[in-house]
């Protein structure tokens, strides 16, 4: 109950956080989070809520939130062969791999949907969430319950 | 893992999103799901906040800034807002009754009805790469697809998905937005179209030899089948001619900037029995509805087409 509790209030505060700032998923250091501690059922729920919140109050047909989640959990993958998962230098990286995704996806799906590509806008949101990233996920993992703490295996 | 086991996870993972997204497109189901979860969600849990604001604002502005000036400031507002679509509307009308005198077989206008809402939000998240804004109507509101959207200084764009309760509107701004257009004055056609925000709007196919001014009014022509004819969107700012291009080179200014959108019209077609669909008649807007539903003419039927212009 807690657990959902919280997850519910990450994620309003996500959808208001993206109000304000436009362009920048506010959603991924949260799933990081739930990676991170081996916990595969929220992570499952929480791909699937936020691939619909991600699709619908966007602009482009469905495809950019799968890709979104997709990709991290690819980058998640690779990289917890190289790195510590909760060192800093990993999750700056996944900022910057996020940052780079968000290009390349923008650019495939305005691509296929014959639409205009705004490269300078875009880049500027991959530079913004590549730096939001890991300052957001220190934030929330500093303020997330221990009680909630899953799996605490060192990965 | 092994790597091979890894790589062909990859792979299959890759071929079920293309294929998801190839049906998708095909279908319309994983949009229409998204839509209406996802960003009525986001209406639902944004509106809250923005009533906050809202009241707070009010009651400072009513209450202890200005007590009485506000509220017949409001009622003022309230009356040219009704006086202008009012006067467009005749405009339009004084256009349209000259060209009957030449032309006996004029077709009949068909009725066209407004329904005010509130944007509840910009651009949203990161899979919005067009200028977009939301709105807090959505089908239940009878909203659809392509419906035309308008302020009362003029067009702003049209619905491009409708969630049950949400909205998101494609500005005119945006590099994907066409609307047919026609000068008021001359009566030369063209296609306005988006550049971005913050930048001049084309206007694209003008004939070298079309006859267009600067400051002419460029308004809806109703040839594309989704706004009615008639509605103001843009002042035409410079023309110039090239000797290379069947075309001329003409850019206007939007009469509307993205930017002061607070409250917008919603224009719906009447139903055929004459039995108009309301809305929400308590909605910004509602009361001069009926002032401006006078204008339009036929249209064709709608599409969900994208580029199409409007």
């Amino acid at each position: 109950m807690l657990e959902t509790g919280w997850w519910v209030l990450f994620t309003l505060a996500g959808i208001w956080a993206q109000y304000f700032v436009p362009g920048v998923d506010f959603f991924a250091p949260g799933l990081v989070i739930a990676l991170q501690r081996r916990q595969w059922t929220v992570v499952a729920w929480l791909i699937a809520f936020w691939v619909l919140l991600l699709d619908g109050s966007g602009n482009l047909a469905f495809g950019y939130g799968l890709g979104w989640y997709g990709g991290l959990l690819l980058f998640f993958s690779v990289g917890q062969w190289l790195f510590e998962v909760r060192s800093l230098s990993f999750l700056c990286l996944l900022g910057l791999g996020l940052g780079g995704l968000h290009v390349i996806l923008i650019y495939a799906l305005t691509s296929l949907q014959d639409l205009a590509f705004p490269l300078e806008r875009v880049v500027l949101e991959g530079v913004l969430q590549a730096v939001v990233f890991p300052v957001e996920w220190a934030v929330v993992n500093r303020f997330y319950p221990e009680r909630l703490h899953g799996d605490e295996r060192s990965l | 893992m092994k790597p091979k086991k890894f790589a062909a996870i990859v792979f299959a993972g890759l071929f079920v999103y293309l294929s998801l997204y190839t049906w998708n497109l095909r279908t319309g189901y994983l949009d229409a799901l998204s839509v209406r979860t996802g960003l009525d969600v986001t209406g639902w849990v944004l509106r809250p906040g923005q009533w906050l604001v809202d009241r707070g604002v009010g009651f400072w502005e009513r209450y202890v800034y200005l007590v009485g000036l506000k509220q017949e400031n409001d009622r003022l507002q309230g009356e040219v807002t009704r006086l202008r679509l009012e006067t467009i509307s005749l405009a339009e009308r004084a256009e349209a009754t000259r060209r009957l005198e030449r032309l006996l077989e004029f077709p009949p206008p068909e009725g066209w009805i407004m329904t005010g809402c509130r944007v509840v939000a910009h651009r949203m998240g990161p899979a919005s790469a067009l200028e977009t804004i939301v709105v807090d109507k959505g089908s239940s509101s009878g909203v659809e697809e392509d419906t035309p959207v308008m302020s009362p200084d003029g067009v702003v764009g049209r619905v491009l998905r409708c969630g049950g309760a949400t909205s998101t509107i494609l500005l005119l701004q945006d590099p994907s937005s066409r609307i047919a257009v026609i000068g008021s004055k001359h009566r030369s056609v063209g296609v306005v179209a988006g550049t971005g925000p913050g930048h001049d709007l084309l206007v694209r196919y003008m004939h070298i030899n079309a006859e267009l001014e600067p400051g002419e009014l460029l308004v809806t022509s109703g040839l594309g089948g989704i706004f009615p004819k008639g509605l103001p969107v843009a002042r035409v700012t410079s023309v110039s001619r090239s000797d290379i291009d069947l075309f001329l080179d003409v850019h206007a200014e939007a009469l509307v900037p993205p930017g002061d959108l607070e409250e917008l019209l919603l224009l719906s077609r009447s139903l055929p029995d004459g039995d108009e669909f309301d809305g929400d008649a308590s909605a910004p807007g509602a009361a001069a509805s009926k002032a401006a539903a006078k204008p339009a003419t036929k249209s064709a039927p709608k599409s969900a087409a994208k580029k199409r212009a409007g």
